[in-house]
C-alpha cells in the first residue's frame, strides 16, 4: 500500500508558512484581502443602493447620513466606491488572467521551439511594447469603442508581452537544465516534456507578475476609464468616479478622494503581495547550510 | 579482450563519431569557428560490461556520452544501439528504442525536476512507454525505489527535501525504470561526498551484476574509473588515445597522456610522496585554436618531428591494447 | 629545514575552542564547535572533511570573513604570532588580511575581478599594504607571477582574467596571496575545481612557495591524496568538530577515529598491478560509511558519528568525546579508539 503523506496539503502548508514569514507579504496580504473583502461585502456593507438618487444630498460633505459624502447625484459615494470596486477589480484580475492565459503558451512556445517561430513571435511582442502602456491601451479601447469589455481586452494586450517575455526568459534558462534534457533522454515528448517539466517552474515567476500585473491593471483601468474610454455612465468604477469627482475637486474633493484612495489602497496591496512572493514561492531554496 | 556476452552483437557500437560546433568569430561577418569538440571515436560496449570513459575537462567526453544518446547531433560517424543504426533516425522512431539506452548526469541538484515528486521522477519512464499503468506502475516504483535504497515513506517527497547522495539514487532508479541495456553514466558520482561516493559505486556495480547492465561510465577520477571499469578509453582534445582492458591501461599504459595523467592523480600514502615525477607542463590547447598533427604534441614529452605534421592513428599496440601515439606503430 | 629537529618551530596560528554559528529561521546552528589546533612555521596542516563539515567556515573564521548575518563567531580564541586575532577592530584586521594571513579559493573564475587586468590586480594586492610606487609594484607583480611559474609573465599582467585557464588563474590567485609573504595562507580547496594534471601543477607551485617563503599552510581539502601527498599534519573535521589530528603518516597508517577509518576504506585507490575483474563476475566491493554526513541543525547528542558508527555504544550518543591525544602527538575524539584497528579490512 503506498505510503501518501497528503503531499499536496504539506507543500501548501510550507509555502504558506514560508508566506506568512515574510512581512512584506504578509502586509500586502492583509491589505489586499481587506480590499477584497469589503468589495465582496458591498451588498452587507453599503448603506444604499449604488444608483439611489437622493436630490435632498447633492455634493453633501460627508456625514453621519453619508459617511464618505454624496455625490453630484446625491448618490452615496461609499456605496459607489464600494460597488465600483467589484467592476474595478473584476475587469482587473480578467485581463490579468487574460493575459496569464495567453502569455504563458506564447512564452512557453517562443522559448522552447527557438528559431523563427521565436523570432516571430518575439518581434510581436516587441511591437506591442514599443508603445507606452496607455497610449497603448487607450489606442485599442479607442479602436474597439468605448466600454468596459473592451477596455478589459486592451489591457490584457498591454499585459501580455511582460508576461510572454517573462516566461521565454524561464524557459531559456531552465531548457538547458539536466532534466530537461533527461526528459529528452526518456523519450517524453516535446508538449508532455513542455508541460511536465518547464512550466510548473515557469509559473512562480508568473504568479508574482500576475500579482504585479493586478495593480498595474487597476491603474490602467481607472486611467482609461478617467479619460472616458472605459466605463460608461451609468457603470460606475473607480476610475469614472474619479472622472465625475474632478469637476467637484474644490468643491466636494470625496467624490474623487474615496475612489482614488481605494486605488491607492488597493494597487499598495497587491504590490506588495507581489513583492513578498517573490521570495517565498520557490520550492528549492534550502533552509539549512 | 573477449567479451562474454549474452548475445553476439555488442549492446552499443560507435564507429567514427563526430561532433563539432560552430562559432562565430568576431562581431558581424566575422569567421565562423569549427570546434571538434568530439573527432573519430570509435568504440563498444558489451552486455554487463563497463567502458570507463576518462579525460579531463574538455576532452569531449560528455559530449561522446550525450551524443551516443541523440541529445545532440552527430556531425559523422555511425552509432548502432543493439544492432540498429539510430545515428540518423528520426526522433519518432527513436523514441521507442530510448527506454534501452538511459543516462545519469553529474549534478544531483540539476537533473531532477524540482517539483515532481519522487514518485513522479521515478514513473516517468514507465508512464511514457507505456510499460506500467496504475497500481502495477506504483509498485514497481516503489520497488526501485527500495532498490536503490531509498525508504517508502520518501516517495511524495520533492528533490529539494533529499540529500545529494539521495538524489543521485532517485535518478539511477529513473534510469532504471524502463529496464535499460545502457546506461550513460556521467560523472555520476564527482559531485558527491566520499563517504557516499563508495555507497552509489556499490550500488552500480550490484546493478550491473543484477542486470546485466552496459556502462559508459564517463569521469575524471582514475581511481573510481579503475575500480569499476573492465576497459578504459583515455581521450584528450576529442580523440580516443587509448584504449584497453583496465589491469592493462593502469599497469601498461602506452601513450604518454595516459602516462602523465596516471603519474599526476594523488595517492593516499603518505610514504609514496616525492615519488611521482615531474607533472605534465602547460595546459591543453585551446579547442579554437587545435595544433597540427597530433593534438598533444605540443604538452609531450617524446614529441617527434612526425607528431607535430601527422595526426596518429588509432592501432593495436598488443592484442586488445590500443593507442594512437606514433611511438608504437610508425608506419 | 635545518635544525627542525633541534627545536620545535613557534607556532605561528593557535586556535583554541573556536565556536562559530550560523542563525537560520529562528535556530542556531554551530558549524564550528569547540575547535582547536595549532600550525608552526612552515608546516602545512591540512584539514580534511565531507561537506558540511565545517572546514570552510574555520578559514573564515580565523580570517574574521564570515558574513554576518547569518554568521557570528561565538567563542574560542584565535592566535596569530601572539596576537589575539578576535579582538581586533576590523581595521586592524583588514591590514593583516592580505599581509600576513592571506586565503585562497576554490573558485579562480569568481575570485578575480572580470573587468581589470591581472596586473592591476595584483598591484593592488601589493599596494594596499606596501607602499612601493608604482614602477616597483609592477615589478615585483611579474615577479610573482614568474614564482608561480606563468610563462610570458611580463605580458600577463596586461591580461584579463577570461584570457587565462582554470590553472592559470588559480596561480594569479595564489601569487596575489603570496605576493606580501604572509607568514600563514589559508588555502580552501585551491585545486578541487581544476583537472588532475593542472592540480599536480599548482600543488608543486604551492610546494616551492612554501620552501623560499617558509610560509605556514593551512590546506583545506576533501581529497585525501592531496592530503598524503602535501601536509605534515592533518585534521579530521566531522560535523563541525576536531575529531582527529595527527602526522601524516600517523593517520594514513593507523587511524584512531572510525570516520577517519572509514573515510580511508571507501576511498578506491589506484594501483598498478590490479587484475581486470572479468565481465559477469562480481566486483569487489568498497566499504561504505552506511548513512549520510548530518545537517548542521540536525545533529544528535553526543558525538555526531555514533549514527553511522560500527563502534558506538550508549556512551557515545550520550556524551561527546573530547580531542584528546590517545599517543604521542595523534588526538582522537572518540571513546573507543582503541577500537579503530579492529575496523581494518
Amino acid at each position: 500500500m503506498p505510503v501518501r503523506r497528503g503531499f499536496p496539503r504539506a507543500r501548501l502548508a510550507e509555502s504558506t508558512a514560508r508566506l506568512l514569514g515574510n512581512k512584506l507579504a504578509l502586509v500586502g496580504l492583509v491589505i489586499s484581502a481587506v480590499v477584497v473583502g469589503l468589495i465582496l461585502l458591498a451588498p452587507i456593507l453599503a448603506p444604499y443602493r449604488p444608483d439611489a438618487i437622493d436630490y435632498r444630498a447633492l455634493l453633501q460633505a460627508p456625514s453621519a447620513a453619508h459617511p464618505l459624502g454624496a455625490d453630484d447625484l446625491g448618490r452615496d459615494v461609499l456605496t459607489r466606491t464600494l460597488y465600483g470596486g467589484r467592476l474595478s477589480l473584476a475587469v482587473s484580475l480578467t485581463s490579468v488572467l487574460l493575459a496569464v492565459a495567453v502569455g504563458v503558451p506564447l512564452g512557453l512556445l517562443a522559448g522552447y521551439v527557438g528559431g523563427a517561430t521565436d523570432e516571430i513571435l518575439m518581434r510581436l511582442v516587441d511591437s506591442l511594447m514599443a508603445l507606452p502602456s496607455l497610449v497603448l491601451a487607450l489606442t485599442i479601447t479607442a479602436v474597439l469603442g468605448p466600454g468596459l469589455v473592451n477596455a478589459m481586452f486592451a489591457i490584457a494586450v498591454v499585459g501580455l508581452p511582460a508576461i510572454t517575455r517573462l516566461v521565454r526568459g524561464q524557459v531559456l534558462t531552465i531548457k538547458h537544465n539536466d532534466y530537461v534534457l533527461a526528459a529528452r533522454s526518456v523519450g517524453v515528448r516535446p508538449a508532455v516534456l513542455v508541460m511536465r517539466h518547464i512550466m510548473p517552474n515557469v509559473l512562480g515567476p508568473v504568479l508574482v507578475q500576475a500579482a504585479l500585473g493586478i495593480g498595474f491593471a487597476i491603474i490602467t483601468e481607472s486611467s482609461v476609464s478617467f479619460l472616458g474610454l472605459g466605463a460608461q455612465p451609468p457603470t460606475a468604477t473607480w476610475g469614472s468616479m474619479v472622472q465625475v469627482g474632478f469637476q467637484y475637486l474644490e468643491t466636494a474633493p470625496w467624490i474623487a478622494l474615496a475612489p482614488a484612495a481605494m486605488i491607492f489602497v488597493a494597487v499598495l496591496g497587491f504590490n506588495l503581495l507581489g513583492e513578498g512572493l517573490r521570495g517565498s514561492l520557490d520550492p528549492t531554496s534550502r533552509s539549512a547550510t | 579482450m573477449s567479451q562474454a556476452s549474452r548475445a553476439d552483437r555488442p549492446t552499443v557500437a560507435v564507429h567514427g563519431l563526430a561532433k563539432h560546433y560552430l562559432r562565430r568569430e568576431g562581431w558581424i561577418g566575422g569567421r565562423v569557428a569549427r570546434i571538434r569538440a568530439v573527432e573519430d571515436v570509435s568504440f563498444s560496449v558489451g552486455h554487463g560490461e563497463t567502458l570507463g570513459l576518462v579525460g579531463e575537462s574538455g576532452c569531449g567526453k560528455s559530449t561522446v556520452g550525450k551524443t551516443i544518446l541523440r541529445l545532440l547531433e552527430p556531425n559523422s560517424g555511425r552509432i548502432e544501439m543493439l544492432g540498429t543504426d539510430i545515428t540518423h533516425l528520426r526522433e519518432s522512431a527513436l523514441r521507442p528504442l530510448r527506454r534501452h539506452m538511459q543516462m545519469i548526469f553529474q549534478d544531483p541538484y540539476s537533473s531532477l525536476s524540482p517539483r515532481l515528486t519522487a514518485r513522479r521522477i521515478v514513473a516517468e519512464p514507465l508512464t511514457t512507454h507505456g510499460l506500467a499503468s496504475g497500481r502495477a506502475k506504483w509498485e514497481r516504483v516503489e520497488a526501485l525505489m527500495q532498490r536503490v535504497g531509498l525508504r517508502a515513506d520518501q516517495i511524495d517527497d520533492l528533490p529539494h527535501q533529499f540529500s545529494g547522495g539521495q538524489r543521485q539514487r532517485i535518478a539511477i532508479a529513473r534510469a532504471l525504470a524502463a529496464e535499460p541495456r545502457l546506461i550513460v553514466a556521467d560523472e555520476p558520482v564527482s559531485a558527491l561526498d566520499v563517504s557516499l561516493q563508495a555507497q552509489v559505486i556499490n550500488l552500480l556495480t550490484d546493478l550491473q551484476d543484477e542486470y546485466g547492465l552496459a556502462y559508459l561510465f564517463i569521469a575524471h577520477d582514475l581511481s573510481v574509473v579503475q575500480h569499476i571499469s573492465h576497459r578504459v578509453a583515455v581521450m584528450y582534445f576529442g580523440r580516443i588515445v587509448e584504449l584497453a582492458a583496465t589491469s592493462e591501461v593502469f599497469a601498461h599504459p602506452l601513450h604518454p597522456y595516459t602516462q602523465a595523467l596516471l603519474e599526476a592523480v594523488p595517492v593516499p600514502d603518505p610514504a609514496r610522496r616525492g615519488m611521482r615525477r615531474i607533472p605534465l607542463q602547460g595546459d591543453p590547447p585551446s579547442p579554437l585554436a587545435p595544433p597540427s598533427g597530433c593534438p598533444f604534441h605540443t604538452r609531450c614529452p617524446h614529441v617527434m618531428e612526425r607528431c607535430r605534421t601527422t595526426p596518429p592513428i588509432m592501432a593495436q599496440d598488443a592484442p586488445g591494447h590500443w593507442s594512437a601515439c606514433h611511438l608504437h606503430h610508425p608506419p | 629545514m635545518e635544525g627542525a629537529d633541534l627545536a620545535p618551530d613557534p607556532e605561528v596560528l593557535e586556535v583554541r575552542g573556536l565556536r562559530t554559528e550560523l542563525r537560520l529561521h529562528n535556530r542556531v546552528v554551530p558549524v564550528v564547535n569547540d575547535l582547536s589546533f595549532s600550525l608552526r612555521a612552515s608546516e602545512t596542516l591540512g584539514i580534511v572533511g565531507e561537506s558540511g563539515c565545517g572546514k570552510s567556515m574555520t578559514a573564515l573564521s580565523i580570517m574574521r570573513l564570515v558574513p554576518d548575518p547569518p554568521g557570528r563567531i561565538a567563542g574560542g580564541s584565535v592566535r596569530f604570532c601572539g596576537t589575539e586575532l578576535l579582538d581586533l577592530s576590523d581595521r586592524q584586521m583588514r591590514k593583516l588580511r592580505g599581509s600576513s594571513i592571506s586565503m585562497v579559493f576554490q573558485e579562480p573564475m569568481t575570485s578575480l575581478n572580470p573587468v581589470r587586468t591581472i596586473g592591476s590586480q595584483i598591484v593592488e594586492a601589493i599596494v594596499t599594504h606596501r607602499d612601493p610606487g608604482r614602477r616597483a609594484a609592477q615589478e615585483q607583480a611579474t615577479e610573482m607571477l614568474r614564482l608561480v611559474r606563468i610563462p610570458d609573465a611580463r605580458a600577463r599582467l596586461d591580461d584579463y582574467p577570461h584570457h587565462l585557464s582554470g590553472g592559470m588563474r588559480q596561480r594569479v590567485m595564489i601569487a596575489m596571496a603570496l605576493c606580501c609573504e604572509p607568514r600563514v595562507l589559508l588555502a580552501d580547496e585551491p585545486t578541487t575545481a581544476l583537472d588532475v594534471t593542472i592540480q599536480a601543477q599548482i600543488m608543486g607551485v604551492i610546494a616551492e612557495l612554501r620552501e623560499r617563503l617558509g610560509t605556514a599552510i593551512v590546506l583545506i581539502t576533501h581529497d585525501l591524496g592531496v592530503i598524503a601527498e602535501s601536509c605534515d599534519r592533518v585534521l579530521v573535521m566531522y560535523g563541525g568538530h576536531g575529531v582527529e589530528e595527527a602526522t601524516a603518516s600517523a593517520l594514513f597508517a593507523a587511524p584512531l577515529h572510525p570516520y577517519t577509518r572509514g573515510l580511508l576504506d571507501s576511498v578506491p585507490r589506484l594501483s598498478a598491478g590490479a587484475a581486470s575483474a572479468s565481465i559477469g563476475e562480481p566486483r569487489r566491493r568498497l566499504r561504505e560509511i552506511k548513512g549520510t554526513v548530518p545537517a548542521l541543525d540536525e545533529l544528535p547528542p553526543g558525538c555526531p558519528y555514533a549514527p553511522r558508527c560500527p563502534l558506538a555504544s550508549a556512551q557515545c550518543h550520550a556524551a561527546m568525546p573530547p580531542l584528546i591525544a590517545k599517543r604521542p602527538r595523534h588526538l582522537a575524539a572518540c571513546w573507543h579508539s582503541d577500537r579503530v584497528a579492529e575496523l581494518s579490512p
